[in-house]
């Protein structure tokens, strides 16, 4: 008579279909609010297989927004690690902005000479990440300190930076001087980055083959065709080569055995000889960081021109639904990954109703509409994911429980 | 005889066949128990062997799968301890369930306010509570405020809890854990005026004195199984610990006279402060040789846990010094846990759950815990995982550390067995200071036998040991020395040789000096 329980089930249950489970209910309540607001659940569920899952550009601008999504996520999950909660990546992510912008229109222009500040692409890359890192950075130390060393709590002065960054960021793009764009009037921005410093993109590299292809006689594959058109850039890269240092870093090393110590136990972190408060600084520092760079995806990768500019939006929120894609994932880098992949293919989504949605599907829902879809994937995957798991023990129990008694007895 | 048994037929408590499964676990596998009404019966056995389980069927807290419950004769189904409050039922706490900054009265009455206005309620319940001290002998002022009092009393108010809510079952929780010897006998003295009242009395403890001392009867449990039901007159502590265990057991310490060194660790005046200005110690020196075990008696909470943190460097010395060897630490120079564990000082924690473990990590992980930057666990940057998951199943064959899976969760292990994973920590180092609090709270007996034996190999091998424990049999069994520590005092010291259970008993209480005087 042994009862299933939670850490019984196998992993492939735990880690596949609880979740697969749980993201069906969420997108079955999407679903019945489509058919609420009078339009076509059905036709909304193919646009999503058919133009997100199902075609090259969809599934690029999913990358797109899961490059940035995964930075951030990470961002989260860093502090985490420690047993804190950041809540500031969002205001971590627009100050990272303030620092591409100063290394984009001030080091790499009036500062160094211009053969070297254009010497090297490379060269200008990793100023660019590092003034992301390192602005968002400190806009975390200030919090962290306080919490490290104040006691005041991470979460309402995190919280407190955002609302900070963003008057911050306002007031710089309405001061003028060298990062401004006197120009833009009601519409705050800095001034365009250069083209040397964009971010090299996947679908210029696509372009470029298929261009060689052609001027060689052959005709490209559907495949390089479609692919001229992603907007996967580098910061991918850099955003996966992150998880990989994550993983590291966290797992493999005595820093990251710091931080996972005090972040379980911090009574025996400090036993351990640990400096707890340092090691909460650092991390938060480190979660800063993270956030910082998910700027560069977003102002220096986008194809589009008009893009490479610093505006008072900062991460539009992608820092926000980090938080979901830590917890979803876990604080580990491969749920992160996933996660981010989820959510970027719910941006994704909402973009193409916008775009194709009445025209070819009859949908006549805003691009908004994805805003309650992710709350309902965090609502059944976060606050309610016991219970899927308590319907699944309880079927678990049905089949197989029944029939392991069936054996005992029969042994007996 | 048969007269005897006929008037004795009607039980307090009767459990018959009680089963309690927690997923794979069964916590209670068919018991019984029968507990004779006006009688004190004992319940022992080794952590985990299912007591707190059946106390709780009892209370209310869990309900049996299978099995009977009848209380006084009638069968019940407890399913919330109000049931068994109604069926009269009373449970004092291992520890207090009391608010500290209310008063004796306001804390009997909570739960039991009935009405809008306390005056009315205030003045009946007084009344009541003169009556039930009157009548039980069980003397506390209603009016003082609980903090204020020793913790003998604090436990008489628990027990007046218990019996203002019409409790004539008593079922006391390890009571004399947090107890001096003298305040344990006042125990003992209205445990046995209860007893002449009519009130039933089951006392779950660990230690067999005690049981010896004062129970009728006394039920002995082992895996989850009831296995002996004896009248006590009939057994003997040895008898007990063979049948909690399931094998011989040593109970007594047996090792050679100290061949004691040089002084490896010294202390000079030390004083701590704590953060709300509570003085903690004050002006404590006391000084380790090699090669001899110091044993710090007192009881719980008189600055002995202040005292090995010190030590230890988890906090600084607000005056005074603490010397190992050549390096000094005071409160101008204080130091860092780290740093002393670079002088070669070991540290075995008080409490192993909340600082010798994270139980979060795997027990290989836990089994490099503030040795985790040493160059034999980690390179520059990545630690050498290999090594230390190596290292970790070798300390665990070698201190008998079960399940021996160093995968394993450190939270999934007993407490006897997370204690020998930090023992094995600490002690595989070869420290020259081995700082040990508590080393057998919460941990089985045959575990304890082990533990022991290891402290003396230690002392044995000209290493200096200074072991801070509550359990007088522990500190009278292993130390060489023996200080006596009340109200952040060392209050006297005597030698292994001259120490007994009354004289430590009223160091303990600081009554020592009004003697003499």
């Amino acid at each position: 008579m042994s009862v299933i329980q939670e850490k019984d089930l196998p992993g492939w249950v735990r880690l596949g279909l609880v979740p697969f489970i749980q993201l069906i209910l969420a997108f079955t309540v999407a679903g019945l609010l489509i058919w609420m607001m009078g339009e076509d659940p059905l036709a909304a569920t193919r646009l999503y297989i058919e133009k997100v899952l199902g075609t090259a550009k969809g599934l690029s601008q999913t990358l797109f927004y899961a490059t940035t999504l995964t930075f951030t996520g990470l961002s989260v999950a860093m502090a985490f690690q420690a047993g804190m909660f950041n809540i500031g990546s969002e205001g971590q992510g627009m100050v990272g902005g303030i620092g591409i912008a100063i290394v984009a229109l001030w080091i790499l222009g009036p500062m160094l000479p211009d053969d070297l500040a254009r010497s090297s692409f490379w060269f200008g890359q990793i100023l660019l990440f590092a003034g992301a890192a390192l602005f968002g950075m400190l806009w975390a130390l200030i919090p962290a300190l306080l919490q490290a060393y104040r006691g005041s709590h991470l979460v309402i002065t995190t919280i407190m930076f955002n609302f900070i960054a963003g008057a911050l960021l306002l007031f710089l793009l309405k001061q003028g001087g060298w990062l401004a764009d006197p120009s833009s009037g009601g519409d705050p921005k800095s001034l365009r980055f250069e083209e040397s410093l964009w971010l090299h993109n996947l679908g210029d590299y696509f372009k470029g083959v298929t261009a060689e292809l052609k001027s060689l006689g052959e005709r490209p594959s559907k495949f390089q065709n479609a692919m001229k058109a992603s907007k996967v850039n580098t910061s991918f890269l850099v955003a996966i080569g992150l998880c990989i240092a994550f993983w590291l870093f966290i797992w493999r090393t005595k820093w990251g055995y710091a931080i996972r110590a005090i972040g379980a136990n911090p009574d025996a972190a400090h036993y351990a000889g640990i400096n707890v408060r340092r090691t909460m600084v650092i991390a938060v520092c480190l979660s800063g960081a993270l956030a910082g760079m998910a700027m560069t995806n977003i102002i220096l990768g986008s194809p589009n021109a008009s893009d490479h500019v610093l505006r008072d939006n900062g991460l539009n929120g992608l820092g926000f639904i980090g938080i979901a894609v830590a917890l979803m994932g876990r604080n580990h880098p491969i749920g992160i990954v996933l996660a981010a992949l989820l959510f970027g293919s719910l941006y994704a989504w909402g973009e193409s109703i916008q775009l194709q949605g009445r025209m070819f599907y009859k949908l006549d829902i805003d691009r908004e509409f994805i805003t309650a879809i992710q709350g309902l994937v965090v609502l059944f995957t976060g606050a309610l994911a016991y219970m899927v798991v308590r319907m699944v023990l309880v079927v678990a129990n049905l089949i197989w429980g029944r029939r392991a008694a069936n054996i005992n007895q029969g042994a007996a | 005889m048969t007269d005897y048994a006929i008037e004795m037929t009607e039980y307090a408590i009767e459990l018959s066949g009680i089963t309690k499964a927690f997923g794979p676990v069964v916590a209670n596998n068919n018991v019984d128990l029968a507990v004779e009404r006006g009688s004190i019966h004992g319940i022992v056995g080794e952590n985990g062997a299912g007591k707190s389980t059946l106390m709780s069927i009892l209370y209310g807290f869990y309900t049996p799968d299978t099995g009977d419950v009848s209380i006084m004769g009638k069968p019940l189904q407890l399913n919330s301890s109000q049931a068994a409050i109604e069926a009269g039922i009373g449970m004092v706490h291992q520890h207090f369930m009391l608010v500290d900054t209310f008063t004796v009265l306001e804390n009997v009455i909570l739960g039991a306010e009935g009405g809008f206005s306390l005056d009315e309620p205030m003045a009946k319940a007084e009344a009541r509570l003169r009556e039930l001290s009157e009548k039980y002998n069980l003397s506390v002022d209603p009016q003082a405020v609980v903090s204020t009092l020793p913790v003998g009393v604090q436990q008489r108010v628990e027990i007046l809890k218990a019996l203002y809510r019409g409790a004539d079952i008593l079922i006391l929780d390890e009571p004399t854990g947090v107890l001096t010897p003298q305040e344990a006998d006042q125990l003992f003295e209205i445990m046995r005026n209860l007893k002449a009242q009519g009130v039933t009395i089951v006392l779950i403890t660990h230690k067999l004195r005690e049981i010896m001392d004062i129970t009728d009867n006394v039920s002995v449990m082992r895996l989850g199984e009831m296995v002996a039901h004896k009248p006590t007159a009939t057994t003997s502590p040895e008898d007990l610990a063979e049948l909690m265990v399931g094998r011989k057991v040593l109970l007594d310490i047996e090792k050679q006279a100290p061949k004691a060194g040089d002084v490896a660790l010294r202390v000079d005046n030390l004083s701590i402060t704590d953060d709300r200005g509570v003085s903690r110690l004050k002006n404590v020196s006391l000084s380790v040789r090699r090669g001899e075990i110091v044993g710090i008696a007192g009881v719980s909470g008189n600055g002995q846990s202040q005292l090995l943190a010190a030590l230890s460097g988890m906090i600084p010395p607000t005056s005074g010094t603490i010397s190992y060897g050549d390096a000094h630490i005071s409160a101008d120079a204080p130091s860092t846990p780290r740093a002393i564990r670079d002088l070669n000082v070991a540290h075995v924690p008080e409490d192993r759950q909340k600082l010798g473990l994270v139980t979060a990590f795997e027990a290989w992980e836990s089994s490099v815990l503030g040795y985790e930057t040493r160059a034999e666990n980690s390179g520059p940057i990545l630690m050498k995982n290999g090594d230390i998951h190596r290292e970790a199943q070798g300390m665990m064959d070698r201190f008998d550390v079960r399940p021996n899976n160093p995968r394993l969760g450190s939270a999934k292990f007993s407490g006897g067995n997370q204690q020998k994973l930090v023992l094995a920590r600490e002690i595989e180092k070869q420290p020259d200071v081995l700082l040990v609090g508590q080393p057998t709270r919460g941990v089985d007996i045959g575990a304890i036998e082990f533990i022991h034996k290891q402290i003396i190999a230690m002392r044995d091998a000209d290493k200096a040991v200074l072991l801070i424990s509550v359990e007088l049999d522990e500190i009278m069994g292993l130390a060489d020395r023996i200080l006596v520590m009340f109200d952040g005092e060392i209050v006297g010291e005597v030698s292994a040789e001259e120490a007994d259970e009354r004289t430590l008993g009223l160091m303990m209480a600081n009554a020592h000096q009004e003697d003499a005087a």
